[in-house]
């Protein structure tokens, strides 16, 4: 009997052939690949290609689906995969690292320009007809300023190396310090002390979990505004809009929340000073493309019983 | 009696203690700068610092005493100056004091034109999150981008995106040397760019150079983006171009008619992003263009040879 996998259908076109072609049978599913679609899709599947399921990947999940031997993360955190659990169950837990983080890392800098430039303010303002907001709301050069990044892997990197041309002072915090060319590493506080923008580009652990909170914003100075395209739960959400509506900081980039996608009663949309989108700096087309099949050749090593590259588990 | 100086409200506080140093008597005026405010304040002026309205020939014959039009920015088409230098009244600029801020803005509009950062934040604000699943977003990465004029601002653009691994073409007047990208003609850049970014002064030469012919020879995925001025591109055509899928997209901050009209075309189409004409007008910015401006109307009025008189 031939092997099924599951599949969200906004992957499928990168990766069937290559499927096919290990005789592996493709069962496709919607993005958002609730529990009970992949349930009902996929009791009998022997791997499991993943985004963001908002029950995540959880212990029902496994034991529901006896045959599994793969859970492919499409994308870097796997935060939303009950992993510990996989491993004890012998299934193997991959992920993507590296793939998507250009696309990660520039939209990263996108926002701080945005930020910078009230670009998304100004031009709503200009179409809704008040070509004045301007006047009222001067924006900034990046030029000179001090860009904190928390975080130094794949996409930390990425984001200082496209900073290198704009003339600022990049400061790196990591958990164990590195060298680089373009920034120099400091304690966590000396970065939340300094930067006029901070970037947060670690994982989501127990270590990190609302690492970000009200001592944070208290060190940060007023004029500085912080981005995370890393995950929501780095940040203590509840915190952060305080230190927004108080003046604490200046404003914020946010890719990612605690909760996803963001309620529709959130504070965070009520604020002018917080510029959003709905986790999806990770999906320009070139990212869903090197994902997906960098989480299929995961998924066919795993079924062919081969070593998996990318193995968090 | 103390010379009197116009000055726009927005240069004000970088100014005022500067200016009266030097003795001179300012008179704040509006960043509006029309014809019949600057005449109702200073017929009587020496020096007016001059945003973006228009300063006529018929302006410089109602005002005697003017030695010195003190352009807040870089370009001067705004300005009758060859009529001035006949009447003896010099025009200068502040060359390069907002350059970085308008190439930062050049690189802000192609990586939301790239994201569609612009629309997706808005249709989430709106309660969709799935916008992006139906406009697939690209990388920068790996892509071409056609610069096009290599002064100051072209300059720090390329030199801006040195960290995003994209290949860089450049078309200049006068081909010249960049670590940066590869100089290349006209029909090349337009060809072979996946973004194009204007830094070109409105002269005869260029007004309309970006016009049904270039749209053509762009790629259909290709993006303009605009930070020179309105007048370079044929906005009937490029309308044209945005509809018809010619091109792709594009980020304009200029317009040939500023602010631009309610009625523009232009702002009914998805595939646009808008700001008004505000790149250059960030808060170091507007320092640096105050005190530039200031002191070139200091030097023409102690007699001494202004740093960046163009007329």
């Amino acid at each position: 009997m031939k092997a099924k996998v599951l599949i969200p259908e906004y992957a499928a076109k990168y990766v069937t052939d290559d499927f096919k072609k290990h005789k592996i049978e493709i069962k496709t599913t919607s993005s958002t690949q609730s529990e009970d679609e992949l349930l009902a899709k996929g009791k009998d599947v022997s791997g499991a290609m993943i985004l963001m399921p908002p029950d995540g990947f959880n212990q029902n999940m496994i034991d529901q689906m006896p045959n599994l031997k793969v859970i492919s993360r499409l994308g870097v955190g796997y935060d939303n995969v009950d992993y510990h659990y996989a491993a004890k169950k012998g299934i193997v837990v991959t992920n993507t690292p590296g793939a998507n983080a250009i696309s990660v890392a520039e939209s990263t800098v996108c926002d701080m320009l945005i930020l910078a430039k009230h670009s998304y303010s100004i031009s709503k303002a200009m179409r809704d007809g008040d070509n004045d907001y301007i006047s009222k709301h001067p924006t900034s050069e990046l030029a000179h300023k001090t860009v904190g990044i928390v975080g130094y892997g794949h996409i930390g990197q990425a984001v200082a190396k496209m900073l290198s041309g704009f003339g600022v002072k990049i400061l790196i915090w990591n958990r164990h310090q590195k060298q680089s060319q373009y920034g120099k590493f400091v304690d966590w506080n000396t970065l939340f002390q300094q930067s006029d923008y901070i970037s947060l580009h670690i994982p989501s652990t127990s270590e990190t979990i609302h690492s970000v909170s009200r001592k944070e914003f208290k060190m940060m100075k007023k004029s500085a505004m912080i981005v995370n395209f890393a995950r929501g739960s780095v940040i203590d959400e509840k915190a952060m809009i305080n230190a927004l509506k108080t003046g604490e900081i200046a404003g914020a980039g946010l890719d990612v929340f605690e909760k996803e996608p963001l309620p529709m009663d959130s504070e965070l949309r009520k604020l002018p000073n917080v510029y959003m989108t709905p986790h999806i700096s990770a999906q320009t087309t070139e990212a869903i493309e090197q994902t997906a099949i960098n989480a299929a050749s995961e998924m066919i090593r795993v079924i062919e019983g081969q070593r998996a590259k990318w193995q968090v588990n | 009696m103390a010379n009197k100086v116009l000055v726009p409200q927005i240069a004000v506080p970088y100014v005022k203690d500067d200016l009266a140093k030097h003795h001179l008597k300012m008179i704040s005026t509006s960043n509006a700068q029309k014809a019949d405010e600057l005449l109702s304040k200073g017929k009587d002026a020496v020096a007016v610092m001059l945003l973006g309205a228009p300063f006529t020939k018929d302006m410089i014959d109602q005002m005697p005493n003017l030695k010195v039009i003190s352009r807040f920015g870089v370009g001067y088409d705004n300005v009758d100056y060859r009529y001035a230098a006949k009447k003896g009244i010099k025009v200068t600029n502040t060359p390069g004091a907002n350059a970085a801020s308008v190439a930062e803005a050049a690189v802000t509009d192609i990586l939301i034109l790239s994201k569609h950062s612009y629309s997706i934040s808005k249709a989430m604000r709106e309660g969709d999150n799935d916008y992006v699943a139906k406009h697939p977003t690209n990388e920068l990465a790996g892509k071409t981008v056609g610069i096009i004029g290599f002064g100051h601002i072209g300059r720090m653009v390329a030199k801006m995106l040195s960290g995003f691994n994209v290949n860089v073409l450049i078309w200049n007047r006068h081909p010249k040397q960049s670590q940066y990208g590869k100089f290349v003609d006209w029909d090349t850049l337009l060809k072979q760019s996946d973004f194009i970014t204007l830094h070109v002064p409105a002269t005869p030469d260029t007004i309309h150079s970006i016009s049904t012919n270039e749209f053509k020879m762009m790629k259909d995925s290709a993006h303009i983006v605009n930070f020179a001025r309105g007048s370079v591109i044929d906005q009937k055509a490029l309308v044209e171009a945005l509809k018809s899928g010619e091109i792709a997209g594009a980020g304009l901050d200029v317009y040939e008619k500023e602010p631009l009209p309610e009625d523009s075309e232009l702002r009914k189409l998805p595939n646009v992003y808008l700001t008004p004409h505000n790149a250059g007008h960030s808060y170091e910015a507007i320092e640096r263009m105050s005190t530039r401006a200031a002191s070139e109307m200091e030097r023409v009025i102690n007699n001494e040879q202004p740093k960046w008189q163009i007329n």
